[in-house]
């Protein structure tokens, strides 16, 4: 069957584009969380998110792999900080995200 | 559809900034402000004046040691260009500063008269000052609970001439909403977010 002849298979094709990196739940919660402010800590995330710290660090590690997020390593009082922060390949990649993400569900109403 | 991705981003946004601040930090400071101003109007001492804003170079050490720790540390925008507004914001201040004291030089002949205006509306004066100190930084922080203290000074203010009493109990009985509220803000903020180490 043609493609453009059957609305759900053009959305099953869409669904193909998704992102699986930002897709993820815990993932997509911290980059949304990062895509409004100018960088947030390894604490701050941490409890906002609920994750345990070994799951946090994965997908922080996965989204830093994949470019959407830097991490930056400073001192501050002596103490060491972790920051992390969205890139400009992040911000893209979320805007297309949710932009699909909305095609999809629209399609599927 | 990107206007409204916008809206919602800004919408987290809001939300993010009113959790950093529901330790209630910045209400005991600003609290402890308007403690300061009831007593220099309290006692008279109008010279004491520029002593009020001393609690408010204790916000980011207090934010750093209670705030940081339990809940971790947020930046809403960068370092350069807080450090660029802040440096704005004491441009500012300054031009306004010398603006007031050339105008008062310039108006040496008439400032008896100056001064009867300013004391007929002392009151209206005073009243607009302390709400709109509240309200910009309500607006500022986007915090809804600053912008209800505005409205609550200017009606202790209406109060207090009704009844004609003192205006500084205007100002002791904001201070005391505000304190009080950050105690209660600062408790809860206590039980929510722990001490790391007894976690």
């Amino acid at each position: 069957m043609p493609k453009n002849q059957n609305p759900l298979f053009d959305v099953l094709l869409m669904t193909g584009e998704i992102d699986k990196t930002i897709h993820e739940p815990a993932r997509l919660m911290i980059l949304s969380m990062l895509n409004v402010v100018d960088s947030a800590d390894f604490t701050f995330l941490l409890k906002q998110t609920g994750l345990t710290r070994g799951n946090f660090s994965t997908h922080m590690k996965k989204l830093e792999d994949a470019g959407f997020a830097a991490v930056t390593k400073e001192f501050v009082d002596n103490k060491p900080l972790t920051t992390y922060s969205i890139t400009s390949a992040g911000k893209q990649a979320l805007s297309h995200y949710r932009l699909l993400m909305e095609r999809i569900l629209i399609a599927l109403e | 559809m990107k206007n409204q991705n916008n809206l919602k981003s800004s919408s987290l946004r809001k939300r993010l900034r009113i959790l950093y601040h529901q330790d209630g930090i910045l209400d005991l400071v600003m609290g402890s402000c308007l403690v300061l101003l009831t007593l220099v109007m309290a006692f008279n001492q109008p010279a004491f004046i520029g002593l009020i804003g001393i609690p408010a170079i204790f916000y980011f050490p207090l934010k750093n040691q209670i705030t940081v720790p339990r809940m971790g540390l947020i930046r809403f925008e960068s370092v350069e260009k807080t450090r660029s507004r802040l440096g704005i914001i004491t441009l500012l201040g300054i031009a306004l500063f010398a603006i007031f004291v050339l105008g008062f030089i310039l108006l040496a002949d008439s400032a008896e008269s100056l001064r009867n205006l300013i004391w007929q509306n002392e009151i209206l004066i005073f009243a607009l000052l302390v709400a709109g100190l509240l309200f910009t930084l309500g607006a500022l922080m986007k915090n809804k609970r600053f912008l209800i203290y505005a409205v609550i000074s200017l009606l202790l203010t209406a109060v207090t001439q009704l009844l004609a009493t003192r205006l500084w109990l205007a100002v002791a009985g904001t201070a005391l909403i505000l304190i009080s509220t950050g105690i209660y803000k600062l408790v809860q903020f206590h039980r929510h977010y722990p001490t790391p180490a007894s976690e």
